[in-house]
């Protein structure tokens, strides 16, 4: 019985992932413009020399991409609200978005107030509960009054951080701990997994941590990459290796679906992921609370780290270093990062074709299961 | 079929977009070599109004009395932006003289609004031949308002520092000396100066014939600089010379002021790295 109101629920979760899924493929490629183009050390400004005038777009791009996806959670809120209360009360919809818009408001002690956006797996917990248990509140009058109090609850979680405080990773340990690291990979990639961080944003991959600008005055200095005081580093190994293609190394998956004939799917997600958007193919395939992905999507990123730290140890590739432009496409971060180092782009390319490999026959199980559901 | 002939086109442009890109790489790479590798830190004069790229030879002189010597170069701005410039920068100089003086150099909001856009030329000119991430700045009279004009509308942060700033007889409020009268130069640098840099060292410097102006520029305008400086930058200090070569226009002559600039400004590098 649990089994099968389970497996109802995913269903219903996928089917609203594939309605929300246009509009997160265009907030993906509105993000997509504004880190290559709008941005004064975007990709394309940079390699094409393109003359950068965008600073008023560069400011306001941002914001309305944030109210853009703030948006879509609303209505990925108001749609599953719809379909888990199989369309009894045309009111549930409104007082799911009502919580949500409630808790999203950050009131900032200058009176600056932002939006705050809330986890995909706070949307789904609230669509849920609204579902089942707003039916057993008698009026509508009551039902809002209910919502508004518990969107207030919400934003005062919200405001004391209790939801967001995730485990991070230390960035100013000078060397890799490996025993700290593959846990906290784990963790972050369980978390995307399970909708509690947000997939939208790329990954930046900036040369911020104490390790990685030691080594970048070492290489300025020395105007070599040979002798760098920290070559196994945060930087190094885990920004540059663990995201090819966005978070879970998607790049991989990306090219799974090809050999797996999914070349809509592909077309669609092929470029965004190569610049590190996954957020639509996370979202349709869909790799969020598939338990079929689960694995890929965790080992894969362990494994092209171990790759990218074994080629780095042999001496066959040399560790990125430099600051590469805003929105370089995965494939070319180490080759860029390190000016232009052969081995690196080989590691790349390696870890890619193992994340590919990795992916493969959890890929064709999920093929094989829809297709299945589909008969 | 036409789907993955347009996947199969996608890869292609994106394997073609490594070639520029690492071009690109390349020569943004170099520039940041030259750039951390750079030692040099000018110190950048602009004279007030009415003067030229020679107002502070003077001053110079009794500057380069002590070792090491100082390589002067100067630069004038037209008023179609163009450059002309005057001397060399020695190689081995660390920390030569640089004069930014304007074609038009008068008076006025409207032109000296139109020198800061000059300077801004001018320093992106400078840097992109001499590769130099920090300097120092000294400006007299109009020259300290058009600095820190500059510093609140064009100053890149990121890719430039200012350690210190010396500004002498600068009228932050223009010849108005009630502080409750603001004039327009004031409001603009007022409602500015949260973007100035807060590492900055600020030095105003007054001179007072009496108890009231330098003979031109009132005691009171100079010191309304405070309200721009004070609570933006690292720290702010006033000065008051007083005594013979007071009045305005004899300050960059006067022994005291080139002292003050000797000590603050062209020795602040040894002192950064006592």
């Amino acid at each position: 019985m649990f089994k099968f109101r389970y497996h109802n629920f995913l269903t219903i979760l996928r089917s609203t992932f594939q309605d929300i899924y246009p509009i997160i493929l265009i907030d993906a490629y509105l993000r997509l413009i504004n880190n290559t183009l709008f941005n004064p050390n975007g990709f394309f400004v940079k390699t094409f020399h393109l003359g950068w005038k965008y600073s008023t777009l560069n400011r306001l791009f941002p914001q309305l991409i944030n109210i853009l996806e703030l948006l879509i959670l609303l209505f990925f809120g108001y749609l599953l609200t719809q379909k888990l209360s199989q369309h009894s009360q045309p009111d549930f919809s409104f007082n799911t978005v009502l919580i949500l818009i409630i808790a999203s408001i950050n009131l900032a002690p200058d009176g600056h107030n932002t939006w705050y956006q809330p986890p995909i797996l706070l949307v789904i917990l609230i669509s849920w509960l609204v579902a089942k248990l707003f039916k057993k509140i008698p009026w509508p009058t009551l039902r809002v009054s209910v919502a508004l109090i518990a969107g207030f609850v919400l934003n005062q979680l919200q405001q004391s951080d209790v939801l967001i405080k995730l485990p991070g990773i230390s960035t100013s340990a000078r060397h890799i701990n490996w025993w700290a690291l593959v846990p906290l990979v784990i963790g972050r990639n369980l978390a995307t997994w399970c909708g509690l961080i947000n997939p939208f944003a790329e990954t930046k991959q900036t040369v911020t941590t104490p390790a990685a600008t030691a080594n970048l005055s070492a290489a300025l200095s020395h105007q070599s990459l040979s002798h760098l005081p920290f070559a196994l580093n945060l930087h190094s190994i885990y920004t540059s290796y663990a995201f090819l293609g966005g978070i879970g190394c998607t790049l991989g998956l990306v090219f799974a679906l090809l050999i797996v004939q999914k070349e809509q799917l592909v077309l669609q997600n092929i470029l965004l992921s190569s610049f590190g958007f996954n957020a639509p193919l996370l979202l349709r395939v869909p790799v969020l609370f598939n338990i079929r992905l689960l694995v890929p999507f965790i080992i894969s990123p362990l494994v092209s780290m171990l790759i990218g730290a074994l080629f780095i140890s042999l001496n066959w590739a040399q560790p990125a270093v430099y600051q590469i432009f805003a929105g370089t496409p995965s494939f070319l971060i180490n080759f860029l990062g390190t000016n232009g180092n052969w081995g690196s782009l080989v590691a790349t390319l390696l870890a890619i074709a193992c994340s590919t490999a990795i992916y493969l026959p959890f890929v064709k199980a999920e093929v094989k299961y829809e297709n299945q559901t589909l008969d | 079929m036409k789907t993955k002939h347009w996947i199969n086109l996608i890869i292609l442009a994106l394997i073609l977009l490594a070639f520029p890109a690492y071009n690109a790489m390349k020569t943004t790479v170099h520039s940041e070599r030259v750039w951390h590798n750079s030692r040099l830190s000018p110190i950048i004069f602009i004279p007030g109004s009415s003067a030229d790229q020679d107002r502070f030879d003077d001053l110079f002189k009794q500057l380069r009395a002590t070792k090491p010597r100082h390589s002067v170069f100067k630069i004038t701005v037209s008023t179609t932006g163009k450059i002309k410039t005057t001397g060399t920068i020695a190689t081995r100089d660390q920390e030569p003289f640089i004069v930014i003086a304007f074609q038009n150099n008068q008076d006025g909001y409207n032109n000296i609004a139109k020198q800061t856009h000059w300077l801004q030329i001018a320093i992106t000119y400078l840097i992109k031949n001499y590769n130099f991430n920090n300097f120092s700045a000294v400006g007299h009279s109009n020259g300290g308002l058009i600095w820190t004009w500059y510093l609140e509308k064009y100053f890149d942060r990121n890719n430039l520092t200012i350690n210190t700033l010396m500004t002498i007889g600068t009228p932050y409020n223009s010849l108005e000396s009630n502080p409750k009268n603001q004039t327009a130069i004031f409001r603009q640098l007022y409602q500015g100066r949260n973007r100035l840099p807060d590492n900055l060292i600020v030095y105003a410097i007054a001179g007072t014939k009496n108890y009231r102006s330098d003979g031109i520029v009132p005691y009171q305008s100079v010191e309304a600089g405070k309200y721009i400086y004070q609570n933006q930058v690292k720290k702010y200090t006033q000065i008051t010379v007083t005594g013979e070569g007071s009045t305005h226009s004899s300050l960059l002559d006067n022994p005291q002021i080139a002292r003050l600039i000797q000590e603050n400004v062209v020795e602040y590098l040894k002192k950064l790295f006592v």
